[in-house]
């Protein structure tokens, strides 16, 4: 399996390289069929690795295969079930670094959603973008190679790496064939990404160099690093200064509310498809940064921080990101507010630091990709058409475009969380795990469903329904408005497909991300699950000894 | 009938539309075009006769087979009363919470699905007529098919998150219905206006199930806490009473509060003051779409829910007079609204939020006694079930008016229909009679059994003088009804004939394909009252379910029955008074108390104080929160972003490239090392 991973890691990288490397000879339209099969590949790499680990994970008996096992101490909160170690550096006397690539549940699916938000990124930039085509999909290709290098890596060196990486291509895909304000956009997004990250770096290093001093003979590994501090955790006052270190690029990259502005402006100028990446999978960076490093590493911390100070940074992210959503006229900018809204949500439920919370802010992190792709796919549909994103410049564009229409009324539905389709689950179990810890954040967050519903609905309104209204210059000469066509469908179906099936059934990849939850989730709530089990064995006892119990 | 077929049965109801409303959405717009209704009506009929099924087979042999309860087999007697189940698959598993994929049907279910199908069917029949030439026939045939399997689903579910789903897709069928000719602005706005008013519903629903969710005690003594509901499913939470009792003795606060969050959703739904602002825009949607959706069937999912956790609102009683309150106060607003309106679609939406109103009135009765608890939520329940009869049948035949009209349905602009649309006449008349109250027709039966609660209720110790007073406002309202449905039925049928421009020269009378559905619920309209509530096959069908207690002696409230008789004629007598016989009357009155009459005419100004105190202050501060975003926290951004830019000045003009500047620097160092030299010696 680990030979899959590998496999689906290189392949992108191949293939940008060599797009970079025939860059002169490769005009636009073999440019974009090298990396559609680079990405396609990938996906299907990636896709079989899923099926690979799920059949091992989830039901190995049936499928006939061994069930994996952790090789890694039972201590530590992160236990990838596959995995391939490589002495790496030996540094001092007792500081050994090593490669420490792997593979658990949460990291499997984040691998496929990557895979699958970069096809449907070829597959509408195929249009869309003309001049320095192989230069194009060669950034797309390495920032893919870098996204599920990001997931693959459980050492802190190549995770911070590859989370770096991650930002050079974009920043040239922002910079090169972004909007009008790219280039101010970029550097923004950029240097205030890149600023968080390196306090992110001091505090992961002083985490590095006090766990080694203290006697940790490989303490970039994440594994061994959660094992030791499960036993001996670092002090509290210094769990905190570290625990604020090292969220600062992730809120930055999540982002938390007020952490939030370079977002829009980027989104804005961002090509379609750096769009659909960045919200897809970029930001969630920073929502698995936490999941894999801070509440491993600093759980005192993220009690004591974590759940009054993110969870209330979250709650106000919701409804400001959705009140601002609200008040867009750009339809782009409104999905890059709800973004901040949505991903409010993922926040929320994660420091709930429960089962049922953390649960929710992983699947919020893969339908958030999913949805807001979509979204943003069809913002690019129709700027595509119109060359606007204003609303007030569209409307009543069901009549002429109804398959793009019935695509943003579905879409729509599934990111303002209609049971049945993904959006729900996620939002449910968030707030369900929130309410437990803090019923009044949950509370005030549960209006964001409210507002979500608003927001989107209006735009909905106003962009496809009503009289038809068209921008004037459009549909004159030889770019006659057609409805969306079999390439744009194939960038949508899948993701609407998926959508449907994690609403239907959840409970699939539910399973495959249980053992790592519970594995994270048991450093916060062990208390918790005693209760429940003394639960399990009471009930009879009450219900038959209904008059036993006095009531005072 | 083995467990096996009964599952089978249990799940065709439901998946019967499911199918029809997946092969309608692929099939329809490309090859099943104009008869896109086949699949839709074949289903309908599937689930109509499995409901039947439930209902008069399963259901009593589950009954008779529970006594002794023996092995594995699915079917669970003693407080959870006769029920069956059909299991599905596992939806989601996390942590505490259980979420199955199941069936669960018990008396109340299989009523409620018997009334579903039946009237959906029927609508659907004559929506094919009625929708004959809309080029979006397909999608119309998908979404009711949809919507009929969602609203099944809601009401099979045996678990508040099953439910909670359900309740949020009758919503989306709503949405997609309302907006169907989303080509006008004002329907795509009434959709979105249906949604997010939901929403704001939903949201208490959503906070109800987290606290019965979360909902611990504490064994007196001890420190161990546990939690009293072991899933959330109905049977779990809904079907130990005592424990209920438990957790109310020790956390007083609580059950009160799930209770009024339960009750926001069913506000929501259920359209009751001040959420009932969407239903009468819903109006902008395809009438069959009124009749099914916006009069029979989801609109009572509220009544339903309450209805159903009839166990919790029980240890609540001050929740209980909240829903009597509220619905009181629903049923005399939307009513006096309908008196002035001219739309006849809006005043069977007023009387429809109104109706409502008055099964919540019921439903909250139990607080003034516990022996009241089941013939309120019989009441409530039985008044739910006619009026989804007769008030489908008004909606219809406003519909085939609308039809015959060229889509006009200002009452204003058309009168003395009666001699061109004979059928629509006649059974427009049944329905409106049985809505009036009209002694034997079916609205009167079940207004009566709600006014006797009403007033046993008044006649309590503890709350009498609320629930008098609630009993009043029922009393008034009645007179009202039939008032303003006899002031629709005389303005539209009666008096010198007129029809509008675009209706042409001949009005059309419905087509034979609208004139059976139009007849068969008339038939229910007038008899159906007579056949179930007198005899209390209905009231004792009912309390089989769970949490209610069957009632073992009947009466008939004669003196009730007269009075509520004597009411409707006299509504019905001035409604003739006023619009036949003197028709100056009401112009006159007009005049005379004018603020009155605005008041009612601009529905209370409701829309306008929700525009003024939520939605534009709301958007106001979405429009604040873009300026602070941009200046005040953008603007900390870049500030912070010059700060290193900032601080190279000094660096800068050190390297500023001139090369007397770099000279006097080295002349300065020069002399300092020196000066540094000599001091070291």
């Amino acid at each position: 399996m680990i030979a899959l991973l590998f496999i689906s890691l290189s392949i992108p990288a191949a293939t940008a390289m060599l797009l970079m490397l025939f860059r002169s000879s490769l005009n636009q339209s073999s440019a974009r069929w090298v990396a559609c099969c680079g990405s396609v590949a990938a996906l299907l790499f990636s896709g079989l690795l899923l099926v690979q680990y799920r059949a091992h994970v989830v039901d190995p008996l049936e499928s006939g295969v061994t069930p994996l096992a952790s090789s890694v101490d039972p201590a530590s909160a992160i236990q990838p079930l596959v995995e391939y170690r490589e002495p790496w550096l030996k540094t001092g006397e007792r500081m050994q670094l090593e490669m420490y690539f792997g593979l658990d549940g949460i990291s499997v699916t984040m691998i496929a959603l990557t895979t699958l938000l970069t096809v449907c990124s070829v597959l509408i930039s195929w249009e869309a973008i003309q001049d320095r085509a192989s230069e194009f999909y060669a950034a797309l290709l390495i920032l893919e190679t870098g996204l599920i290098g990001v997931f693959c890596s459980f050492d802190l060196v190549l995770f911070y790496v590859f989370f770096e990486m991650t930002l050079i291509p974009l920043f040239f895909m922002i910079a090169i064939w972004g909007g009008p304000e790219r280039k101010w956009a970029a550097i923004k997004f950029f240097l205030y990404t890149l600023a968080g990250s390196l306090v992110t770096l001091s505090g992961l290093i002083y985490v590095v160099v006090y766990t080694s001093n203290a006697g940790l003979t490989n303490p970039t590994s994440l594994p061994a690093l959660s094992a030791w501090l499960a036993t001996r955790p670092l002090p509290e006052a210094m769990q905190m200064t570290l625990f604020l270190a090292v969220a600062a690029g992730f809120l930055i990259k999540v982002p938390v509310f007020p952490f939030h502005t370079w977002l829009p402006l980027a989104h804005v100028e961002a090509p379609t498809a750096g769009s659909v990446l960045l919200a897809g999978v970029l930001l969630k960076l920073g929502s698995y940064g936490f999941l894999r490093i801070c509440l491993p590493l600093f759980p005192a911390a993220c009690l004591e921080l974590g759940l009054p100070i993110i969870g209330l940074l979250s709650v106000i992210g919701i409804i400001y990101g959705s009140l601002c959503a609200l008040a867009q006229r750009d339809i782009k900018k409104l999905v890059a507010y709800s973004s901040v809204a949505h991903l409010g949500f993922c926040m929320l439920g994660l420091f709930a630091l429960n089962t049922e919370g953390i649960t929710g802010s992983v699947l919020q992190m893969i339908n958030h990709g999913l949805s807001t792709g979509a979204l943003f796919i069809i913002v690019g549909m129709i700027y595509e058409r119109y060359h606007t994103r204003m609303m007030d410049d569209l409307g009543g564009l069901a009549s002429k475009l109804p398959m793009i229409a019935c695509s943003m009324v579905f879409i729509s539905m599934s990111s303002i969380g209609l049971p049945g389709l993904n959006g729900f689950i996620g939002e449910f179990l968030s707030l369900a795990g929130m309410f437990k810890a803090n019923p009044l954040y949950a509370a005030l967050g549960t209006t964001g469903v409210v507002l979500g519903a608003w927001y989107l609905l209006t735009a909905v309104q106003r962009v496809f329904f009503g009289t038809l209204k068209e921008p004037h210059h459009a549909g004159h000469g030889d770019d006659e408005i057609t409805d969306m066509n079999p390439r744009e469908f194939l960038a949508l179906a899948p993701l609407m497909v998926m959508c449907l099936w994690i609403g239907v059934s959840p409970a699939g990849l539910i399973r495959i991300i249980e053992p790592d939850i519970k594995a994270v989730a048991g450093l916060f709530e062990n208390q918790d699950e005693i209760s429940n089990v003394e639960v399990v064995q009471n009930n009879s006892n009450v219900q038959n000894n209904n008059t036993a119990i006095s009531i005072p | 009938m083995t467990e096996e077929l009964q599952q089978i049965v249990l799940w065709l109801i439901p998946a019967a539309p499911l199918l029809a409303a997946i092969i309608t959405a692929l099939l329809g717009p490309k090859l099943l075009r104009y008869k896109s209704h086949l699949p839709c009506w074949s289903a309908l009929a599937v689930s109509f006769v499995c409901s039947l099924i439930l209902l008069l087979k399963i259901l009593p042999s589950v009954e008779q087979a529970a006594t002794p309860v023996k092995g594995e087999v699915a079917i669970a007697q003693s407080a959870a009363g006769p029920q069956v189940m059909a299991s599905g698959f596992e939806w989601f598993s996390v942590g505490s919470l259980h979420a199955d994929i199941e069936l669960r049907a018990d008396s109340i279910t299989a009523i409620m699905l018997t009334m579903v199908t039946g009237v959906s069917l029927l609508v659907a029949v004559f929506g094919s007529g009625y929708m004959s030439h809309d080029p979006g026939y397909p999608r119309f045939f998908a979404a009711v098919s949809l919507f009929v399997f969602s609203m099944c689903m809601l009401v099979l579910s045996g678990s508040f998150i099953l439910l909670f789903v359900f309740w949020e897709a009758v919503g989306l069928c709503s949405y997609l219905l309302i907006g169907f000719w989303f080509q006008k602005p004002s329907a795509a706005a009434a959709a979105k206006k249906a949604f997010v008013v939901n929403r704001i519903g939903d949201f208490g629903l959503i906070m109800g199930i987290f606290l019965i969710w979360t909902t611990t005690f504490q064994i007196p003594g001890s420190d161990v806490l546990f939690r009293p509901f072991q899933s959330l499913n109905f049977v779990d939470v809904l079907g130990n009473t005592e424990l209920i009792k438990v957790v109310a003795l020790q956390n007083p606060g609580r059950i009160p509060l799930i209770c009024f969050c339960l009750f926001l959703g069913a506000m929501g739904k259920s359209a009751q003051f001040p959420l009932q602002v969407w239903l009468p825009d819903a109006m902008e949607g395809p009438t069959p779409v009124s009749a099914l959706i916006h009069a029979a069937t989801m609109v009572t999912a509220g009544v339903y829910l309450v209805a159903r956790c009839t166990p919790l609102f029980v240890m609540a009683p001050y929740a209980q007079m909240a829903v009597s309150g509220i619905g009181a106060a629903t049923a005399a607003i939307a009513a006096l609204t309908a008196l002035t309106q001219t739309d006849l679609k809006r005043v069977l939406a007023y009387s429809t939020v109104s109706q409502l109103g008055f099964m919540f009135m019921a439903l909250g009765c139990g607080a003034a006694g516990a022996e009241l608890v089941t013939p309120a939520v019989t009441a409530g329940m039985f008044h739910l079930f006619t009026h989804a009869f007769f008030k489908a049948l008004l909606f219809l035949a406003a519909g085939s008016v609308m039809h015959a009209m060229g889509d006009v349905i200002d009452m204003r602009r058309f009168s003395g229909l009666k001699h061109a649309l004979p059928i629509t006449h006649w059974t427009f008349l049944v329905g409106a009679a049985a809505l009036a109250g009209v002694p034997l027709l079916a609205g009167f039966w079940s207004k009566d059994d709600i006014l006797a609660v009403l007033k046993e209720a008044s006649h309590s110790q503890e709350h009498g003088l609320y629930f008098g007073v609630i009993r009043a406002i029922a009393i008034g309202t009645a007179f009202l009804t039939a008032f303003y449905t006899f002031r629709a039925y005389f303005m539209t049928f009666w008096g010198p004939e007129r029809y509008p421009e675009e209706a042409g020269h001949h009005p059309h009378e419905a087509t034979p394909i609208m004139a059976w559905p139009l007849r068969t619920l008339a038939v229910c309209a007038a008899g159906i009252g007579l056949i179930v509530g007198p005899t209390h096959l209905f009231g004792d069908y009912l309390q089989k379910t769970m949490g209610l207690t069957p009632e073992l002696e009947h009466h008939l409230h004669w003196s009730v029955m007269f009075m509520s008789s004597v009411i409707a004629l006299a509504g019905i007598g001035f409604a003739w008074m006023f619009y036949v016989a003197s028709p100056a009357i009401p112009a006159s009155i007009a005049r005379a108390m004018r603020p009155l009459y605005l008041i009612s005419q601009g529905k209370f100004f409701l829309d306008e104080i929700f525009t003024g105190m939520i939605v534009l202050p709301l958007r106001g501060i979405a429009i604040l929160a873009t300026l602070v975003d941009k200046y005040l926290i953008d603007g900390i951004v870049d500030t912070v972003g010059k700060v290193p830019k900032s601080l190279s000045i000094i660096p800068r003009q050190l390297h500023g490239g001139v090369v007397s500047s770099y000279a006097g620097v080295m002349w300065v160092g020069v002399v300092a090392a020196v000066v540094l030299v000599l001091t070291m010696f």
